[in-house]
């Protein structure tokens, strides 16, 4: 706890002498050692991570800016790629809208972590059985390294589960916080109505940050911004969608990754470079996949660079990973805001519509609709074993496999729990138990064909 | 919370309101036009020259004697000096029949109830030139404009006036009275100004069907010749108002007052809410913003030509076709009458609507077994084939609720989006409205006394009907539809008396439960407030009673086939992400282009 406490006591330094910045950063050797070393540790982690992402063979060339921006974040810590004095907004989940952070004219950042070296700072800082991931934010947080993390003016962080609500009051401890209330179930209308209510009472907040003023044509123009941002994202999951595969679901991942680190603006022109690459692989039959290899999908608790094993683990195993149902990936912008009516009450209820209703995320009490997701995706995608991934001390998310292994039982298509935590000691474990997986997969397939070739004979 | 808990309230109120008014309907009177003769005058006129070619063209009818309008005044057309000294011109009036003389022809007497008729003495002439002469007995028999519609029977005279009469019954059918009895089964020789002579035939009950409501509107004689050789003629010439002149424009006031009063319903609605919000520690902020007051942008993304657009043209053209078909092309299909609300009280529209004799119920005894069954099977028929697709496509009144939402999204003012509960709190108020369409009729009054619908279709059309309660209920129909989208068909009795059967209907909406996210954006589309539609899981078809099969679901949903439109099983209409998306295709483009422009410079350098 010394860590945070240090760092409350500079921050109301911060406040109280504002004028002298030299007196607030100044750290003891101690310290300032500690620091190098937790800098060389996580540069040298994402490093390899992402060398092991660009060495999968098969991405894109306009992949590259992606690779770059998790390079720039994680590796060479730099701040997120923004015009000069952009306020950035820290945001956690999925449900926050960035149309409001981008109409105050800041730069939204998702600071969901997946350090493994934050992670062990975080470890002696939250209870042992809190989630990794919230490990991880709260250890970049007390080791004031990450320039995204030290950059923000305001962090707003969704009420969800349990873990997100604890470091919701400790970071409020340190930097200016805005907890979200999110409906703990989407089925009644007032549930909405409150959320619409939550948003209404963000805007204050954010405006603060920028000292701009929502107005209806600043929340229109990011609404459209995020609004083509979703056009090319739903092109890119129709490639996605292709069989044989046009680009490992690594690098999607990746892709979605690095959203979170890059202006909305930028990151749909690359996309749509790299729809453009990939509609050229279509037409060359330059594929990344062969026929037989199997189509796995991953669900489950988020998948956050650097800690991308799980994937990274199932493609170099000879899978292929062509679906992607977690809150770090596709989930964050699948759904679009669909504008129903064009009043500023309208706009804001849209925003408070896309970004609950049809959100997937196991903290609703009632989460149906994630089965048939899935199910969904298992036919857009043929996707023949999915892969249920659950960060340890992730109970949530732990809850909702039992359902789905019945379901997906009935369907006949194999569904195996792996869990995990954000260290590389139970990487061979993985490896084996992914790779058993891969293998029934294939031997399964082998099984069907030629019943399926009958019936295609007939 | 408590919010709802008050809605009951009004609920309630509202539903006893409606009762208790519906009684007084004809007592609140909202615009009146006068159903008199008073400002109008008649003359005679001489018209010789006429003759001849009246006498070439039509071989009947060659008295001369006939009314023609000019403006507020009547001209009474004889064949020469000697007709127009013995033509008597008879009144009807409330006290019965009185004969007009020269001075209440200048000035005329409120107590004229719009039908003239002029006679003349019996002449000896060859009428058909068949070279034997014959005792000829002349009539002209006009009726004013204001006869026609609001009253349930035409007017008639006495036989002892003339034994020959003629009514205007109905848009293409007349009947033909003689000596005060329905003339059956017997050939006459009907002459109209516009298509010539012609024998016809009446039937059982004396009518003649199956008549051009243009060649009515032109002037039209009946020419009957009795087996003794004497032969009687009746000219008859309704008023008519041709589009577009002021008289006709005139007859459109009681709907521009209405229009008037509910912008400043809203406009008064927009100022109390705003100094509500004003209030609000959260929402104060923004009240300018909810407003539409704020500066102003458009969401550049949204699609512009879609289903969406394909629907208005249709119902555009449907208003149009509906009101106006029966005065362009002179045809009126009464037989078929189909579930809609655009008023037949319009007399020229070009089919009826089912309303009218839904709520005259009482009416069905006075009908044969033939109308009543045609009535009902054309309302079965156009239930199965169409159902409720009339309120989403063909409805007038769907349009111009449409037309004001539509407004109200033009200017970007917040709306009022009911949650399902107060939907569900509207059905006391959808079954008080369906009772009183069906049941009005037998307590002495009627639902169109109260129908917003008789405001519109009428007055396209050119007819001065007046309005009771209805003009009120209209104004609270407008202002309603301008804040919660087609607020009216949430209560509309005729599209729920439909509803109840949408079991049969061959339009359906279908839904593919696993393609659905709920992700809610048909339900916040849908004007209905139909919430199973998103929350369905189980069933492929959504179809509810409430639905009126307006695709807003289908336009806003984002994922691929989750919803569909179908017609006897097949989806014309279905959702995808690819035209959900559509409005983007343009920023593409320009994305595209910079791209390009980028690396020209880029390869210059
Ligand atoms: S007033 Fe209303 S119910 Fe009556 S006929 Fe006209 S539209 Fe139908
Ligand atoms: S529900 Fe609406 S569209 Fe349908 S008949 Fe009634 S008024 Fe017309
Ligand atoms: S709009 Fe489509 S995806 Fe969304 S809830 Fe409705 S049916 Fe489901
Ligand atoms: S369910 Fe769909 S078609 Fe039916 S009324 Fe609602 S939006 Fe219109």
């Amino acid at each position: 706890m010394s860590l945070i406490n240090n760092k409350r006591n500079n921050q109301e330094k911060n406040n109280s002498e504002k004028n002298d910045e030299n007196i607030v950063t100044e750290r003891s050797p101690v310290e300032e050692r500690q620091r190098q070393r937790f800098m060389d540790k996580a540069t040298k982690v994402s490093g390899k991570y992402l060398r092991r992402l660009e060495e999968l063979n098969g991405a894109p060339a306009a992949m590259q800016p992606f690779f770059k921006v998790l390079k720039d974040i994680y590796v060479d810590m730099k701040n997120v790629e923004k015009p000069a004095d952009t306020k950035i907004v820290g945001t956690y989940c999925v449900m926050v809208p960035h149309e409001l952070i981008y109409a105050v004219g800041a730069q939204p950042v998702k600071l969901c972590s997946g350090s493994y070296t934050a992670f062990s700072i975080g470890d002696d800082l939250v209870p042992r059985d809190a989630c990794p991931l919230i490990k991880a934010v709260m250890g970049f947080q007390a080791m004031e390294v990450m320039p995204i993390y030290e950059a923000c003016e305001l962090m707003v962080v969704p009420i969800t589960c349990d873990c997100k609500k604890k470091m919701a009051g400790m970071l409020k401890e340190m930097v200016p916080t805005y907890s979200l209330h999110v409906p703990t179930s989407k089925s009644d209308d007032d549930d909405m109505e409150q959320y619409v209510q939550e948003l209404y009472q963000l805007i204050p907040e954010l405006e603060k940050v920028t000292g701009n003023t929502i107005t209806y044509k600043s929340l229109a123009k990011s609404i459209d911004q995020m609004g083509f941002a979703q056009y090319e994202m739903s092109k890119f999951n129709d490639y996605k969608k292709h069989v044989p595969a046009l680009i490992k679901g690594t690098h999607a991942m990746a892709l979605m990754n690095a959203f979170s680190y890059m202006p909305v603006d930028k990151w749909s022109e690359q996309l749509h470079l790299l729809n453009e690459e990939l509609a050229q692989r279509k037409k060359d039959k330059a594929y990344v996949s062969k026929d037989k290899q199997p189509r796995i999908m991953v669900t489950g608790s988020p998948i956050i660079f650097p800690n991308i094993k799980i994937p990274l683990l199932i493609e170099e195993m000879g899978g292929i990973l062509v679906g992607d149902e977690t809150c770090m990936g596709e989930r964050s912008i699948y759904d679009p805001t669909v504008v129903v009516d064009q009043s500023f009450d309208g706009l804001m209820r849209s925003l408070a519509n896309r970004y609950t209703r049809p959100c997937t995320c196991p903290t609703f009490v009632d989460n149906n609709q994630r089965i048939y997701r899935i199910k969904q995706m298992i036919k857009d995608h043929q996707v023949q074993g999915v892969v249920y991934h659950v960060l340890r001390g992730c109970l949530v998310y732990d809850f909702e496999y039992q359902t789905l292994e019945d379901e997906l039982g009935k369907l006949g298509v194999p569904v195996i729990r792996v869990e995990s935590d954000y260290n590389e000691e139970d990487i061979e474990q993985l490896r084996i138990r992914i790779e058993a997986f891969i293998e029934l997969i294939k031997l399964k397939d082998l099984a069907m064909r030629p019943k399926k070739q009958e019936i295609a004979g007939e | 919370m408590k919010l709802k808990k008050l809605f009951t309230l009004p609920i309630i109120i509202t539903c006893i309101v409606f009762a208790v008014l519906s009684f007084f309907a004809y007592n609140i009177v909202f615009f009146n036009f006068s159903t008199d003769a008073s400002g109008y005058t008649m003359t005679t006129a001489v018209n010789t020259q006429d003759e001849n070619i009246q006498q070439e063209s039509i071989q009947a009818a060659s008295t001369g004697l006939s009314f023609t309008y000019d403006n507020n005044q009547i001209i009474l057309n004889t064949a020469n000096n000697q007709d127009a000294a013995n033509v008597k011109v008879y009144a009807l009036s409330i006290n019965g029949v009185t004969e007009m003389t020269p001075q209440n022809m200048a000035v005329m007497n409120p107590d004229y109830l719009g039908s003239f008729i002029a006679t003349l003495p019996e002449q000896t002439t060859d009428i058909d030139g068949d070279g034997m002469s014959k005792t000829v007995y002349a009539a002209a028999k006009t009726d004013m404009a204001f006869t026609q519609g609001y009253q349930p029977t035409a007017p008639t005279f006495d036989h002892e006036l003339f034994p020959l009469e003629i009514i205007f019954t109905d848009r293409t059918t007349i009947s033909v009275l003689f000596n005060g009895e329905p003339l059956a089964n017997q050939t006459l020789t009907l002459t109209s100004q516009r298509s010539g002579a012609n024998q016809v035939t009446t039937n059982a009950e004396g009518a003649i069907e199956g008549l051009s409501l243009l060649d009515i509107r032109n002037g039209i004689a009946v020419t009957y010749v009795e087996d003794d050789g004497n032969a009687y003629v009746m000219s008859y010439q309704v008023e008519d108002n041709t589009l577009l002149s002021t008289r006709y424009l005139s007859a459109l006031t009681p709907f521009f007052i209405i229009i008037a009063l509910s912008i400043i319903g809203i406009l008064l609605c927009l100022w109390l809410r705003k100094r509500v919000v004003e209030k609000d520690p959260v929402m104060g902020r923004f009240s300018d913003e909810r407003m539409g007051l704020g500066p102003m942008g458009t969401m550049k993304s949204q699609r512009k030509f879609g289903f969406m657009a394909i629907r208005w043209i249709i119902m555009i053209v449907s208003f149009f076709t509906l009101i106006y078909g029966g005065k362009l092309l002179g045809q009126w299909y009464s037989n078929i009458a189909i579930p809609i609300f655009a008023c037949p009280i319009n007399q020229d529209q070009l089919i009826a609507s089912s309303c009218y004799t839904l709520a005259h119920l009482n009416l069905l005894v006075s009908m044969n077994w033939q109308e009543i069954a045609i009535f009902f099977g054309s309302l079965l028929i156009s239930l199965v084939v169409l159902g409720r697709f009339i309120c989403g496509f063909l409805c007038p009144m769907g349009l111009i609720q449409d037309i004001t939402h539509e407004s109200r999204q033009g200017l970007k003012i917040e709306g009022l989006s009911l949650t399902e509960k107060l939907y569900s709190r509207l059905k006391p108020i959808k079954w008080t409205m369906l009772l009183l369409f069906l049941g009005l009729c037998f307590v002495g009054v009627n639902f169109c006394d109260i129908c917003p619908a008789i405001t519109v279709s009428p007055a396209f059309a050119g007819f001065k009907v007046s309005v009771y309660l209805s003009g009120f209920f209209m104004i609270v129909v407008i202002i309603g539809s301008f804040f919660k989208r087609r607020f009216f068909c949430n209560i509309c009795p005729l599209g729920y008396l439909m509803g109840l059967g949408h079991k049969i209907s061959l339009f359906r909406i279908k839904k593919d439960c696993q393609a659905c996210t709920e992700c809610g954006a048909c339900y916040e589309a849908c004007p209905m407030g139909i919430k199973t539609i998103y929350t369905e899981r189980e069933k492929n078809d959504v179809t509810t009673a409430d639905c009126i099969m307006c695709g807003e679901c289908i336009d806003k949903c984002p994922e691929n086939k989750a919803l569909a439109m179908s017609f006897c099983g097949v989806k014309f209409y279905q959702a995808s992400r690819k035209t959900f998306m559509s409005g983007h295709k343009k920023t593409e483009k320009k994305l595209k282009r910079l791209i390009k422009k980028r690396d020209k410079n880029e390869s210059d350098q």
